[in-house]
């Protein structure tokens, strides 16, 4: 039986009282918490977006005739179907609004997105864009596609027309909740803010024309349609994860990779430095491709290949540090390509051209994230020269912001001092402790203490550098 | 006991943080140097005190949820009523040298807004870190804090025979954020 006008004008009063409700929640007028500016942007737009679509409402049920429900039911129904759809894009806003009041500034790494929002300014064409930052219940880290909520706000606007466009400038990044207060890990949000650029500039189409000759070139005949785009579709998603991963290297350097060795808890399979080892190191266990993602071994091997490259110039600076994170990152490096597999069961035969064929293109990924930071600096000619300084003051206990030597006054690189103190917590905090009246290196706590510590003076000088 | 000049200070400033005589104060431009002095800037992180009425404080020591942060971005303000206490920290992390010690004072144009920040205002020689700022209006009026405001002069004075130590001591070491009495005052050994 088709809806009556009572009906409609039920639906649109409870998705106005949905609204409405979900509204309150969205109220910044209060002194605190307070929020950085791309997440009152996100809030205020989804509060703009709420007054008009109940706005839209009232006037919609104003109009309502119950005239029209008989003399056109189905131009009646039509209308009554706007609300569900309305409904259900509120219902996707919905999900973005209590993650993003979580992540109030005490509650964000901010001066770490600072600077590598400060970095991605540095960007031809990416001046003003902005990170919203949320909160996720997973130990994960991504980026809300920022398609996907235009669409949503788009289809909001497609029957609001009085709707507010979605920021073009706005990017949204989520880190798991508990990290929120710790440091180094949060480096993995570069590589989310890479995938912010990879899609809103389409680099995506790059990697089409340059993956479907690869594929042919692999197969040596023609692949059904089908095939070809199964292999496309994976070869493209692994050329995205290993453009953001690249991407993040150059944005915020070698930081990227320890966190990401943190993230996946790779530390178990770093070598023991003493033992002669099987023939394929611990890390070989992750060679697996996926169809989402390239192995774990394959994308730290690609790290340290383009950390070594002379244009980024992060190896001179990193290759003497004895930690376990740089042996893995060395293991990874001289896996040979055959031991990469991508075990898709029920296609084996076009899993291994697909992986064959990305396995041609991850050049042209290299070169795409050269295009995008033509210009801009990798800091690592200032980490170099500042790591020795930046770690001879967090040994003593002292914010590295201003670092006075013999010669000079010099204000370090951001760069430089996250990578610099993310180093000295794997490599030199026992220079730390030692200074430490009774404190105990062999002691856990001590040593969660002191790290943590190391965090606050780096976060402190990032505030300091980039007020 | 002789109080250190600019001159002096700006050389004390100059020696690398592994001298043990050297004092870091960061960050720093020249302008906060006074002829004796070195004002000193409010942070942006607060602490106030949880006020309810069963609480009964037990000095020296605080349990969590007795307090709660408040952080105030640059260019941001924070309203203070009259009559209320909160837990500051100052902008600047200092290193003080072995040899030295300090004395906060409220800045004249801040204690004239009725405005005490500092009730222990001593500075140990060796100590390191922001320093936690016992802020309370003491006023009729609300006042606006802002960070970055001039809040503070720091005083420095050498000491007779000092002691040189290749350790740090000291209740607290190295904080940037204002720390709740007893919370913290014992690093882990």
């Amino acid at each position: 039986m088709p809806l009556g006008v009572d009906e409609v004008r039920n639906d649109a009063s409870a998705l106005h009282r949905f609204i409405d409700s979900l509204l309150s929640e969205c109220d910044l007028s209060s002194d605190q918490p307070r929020f950085l500016k791309p997440t009152k942007d996100l809030l205020n737009y989804i509060r703009d977006l709420a007054d008009a679509t109940k706005s839209h409402l009232a006037d919609f049920v104003k109009d309502l005739d119950p005239n029209l429900a008989l003399a056109d039911p189905d131009d009646f129904c039509s209308r009554a179907q706007r609300i569900q759809t309305l409904r259900l894009s509120w219902f996707d806003l919905h999900e973005f609004v209590k993650p993003s009041l979580d992540a109030d500034t005490l509650h964000i790494p901010y001066p770490l997105t600072n600077t590598m929002t400060s970095r991605l300014h540095q960007i031809s064409g990416l001046q003003d864009v902005e990170f919203a930052v949320l909160h996720c219940t997973e130990v994960n880290y991504f980026q809300i596609r920022a398609g996907y909520v235009r669409d949503r706000a788009n289809e909001i606007r497609a029957i609001v027309p009085n709707a507010p466009l979605f920021p073009d400038n706005l990017g949204i990044i989520a880190l798991p909740y508990s990290q929120a207060t710790t440091f180094f890990l949060n480096s993995a949000l570069a590589h989310e803010m890479g995938h912010f650029v990879f899609q809103e500039r389409g680099i995506s189409a790059q990697f089409r024309l340059p993956g479907i000759t690869a594929i042919g070139q692999v197969s040596g005949t023609g692949l059904p349609l089908q095939e070809l785009s199964w292999c496309l579709d994976c070869i493209l998603r692994w050329s995205e994860e290993l453009y953001c991963d690249l991407f993040a290297l150059w944005l915020i350097g070698p930081a990227f990779s320890f966190s990401f060795i943190e993230l996946f808890a790779l530390t178990r399979l770093a070598p023991n430095p003493v033992s002669s080892g099987p023939t394929l190191p611990p890390i070989a266990s992750k060679a697996n491709f996926r169809p989402s993602h390239p192995a774990e071994a394959f994308r730290l091997a690609e790290h340290l290949r383009f950390l070594k490259s002379p244009d980024l110039g992060w190896w001179d600076g990193i290759k003497d540090s004895p930690s376990h994170y740089l042996r893995l990152l060395t293991d990874a490096e001289a896996l040979p390509q055959s031991c990469f597999t991508f075990p898709v069961q029920s296609a084996l035969p076009r899993a291994r051209i697909a992986l064959a064929a990305f396995l041609q293109i991850v050049p042209e990924v290299e070169r795409a994230v050269r295009e995008t930071f033509k210009g801009v600096s990798s800091d690592a000619t200032a980490f170099s020269e500042q790591r020795v300084a930046i770690c001879k003051y967090l040994s003593h206990g002292v914010v590295p912001s201003r670092l006075v030597s013999k010669d000079a006054v010099q204000i370090p690189s951001a760069v430089a001092v996250v990578n610099s103190a993310y180093l000295f917590c794997l490599d030199n905090l026992d220079d730390l402790i030692q200074r430490i009246d009774g404190a105990d290196k062999t002691c856990l706590e001590c040593r969660a203490f002191w790290t943590t510590r190391v965090e606050l003076w780096t976060r402190k000088a990032l505030e300091d550098i980039n007020p | 006991m002789s109080v250190f000049s600019k001159t002096k200070i700006l050389k004390r400033m100059e020696l690398e943080v592994s001298e043990p005589e050297s004092l870091v104060i960061t960050p720093f431009n020249e302008n906060l140097l006074d002829a004796d002095s070195v004002d000193l800037r409010l942070g942006s992180h607060f602490l106030f005190p949880k006020v309810t009425a069963k609480r009964v404080v037990e000095v020296g020591n605080s349990n969590p949820g007795e307090e709660f942060s408040v952080h105030v971005l640059p260019g941001e303000e924070l309203i203070l009523p009259a009559h209320e206490t909160v837990l500051g920290v100052t902008l600047e992390f200092i290193k003080m040298p072995f040899d030295v010690s300090g004395q906060i004072l409220t800045k004249s144009s801040v204690a004239r807004a009725f405005m005490v920040i500092e009730t222990a205002p001593w500075i140990h020689p060796n100590y390191r870190g922001c320093l936690t700022l016992e802020i309370a209006n003491v006023s009729n009026s609300a006042i606006k804090l802002r960070p970055g405001m001039r809040i503070g002069q720091l005083i420095l004075f050498a000491i007779d025979l000092p002691e040189k130590s290749n350790t740090l001591s000291g209740s607290y070491v190295g904080p940037i954020y204002p720390e709740a009495p007893g919370r913290y005052k014992r690093h882990p050994h």
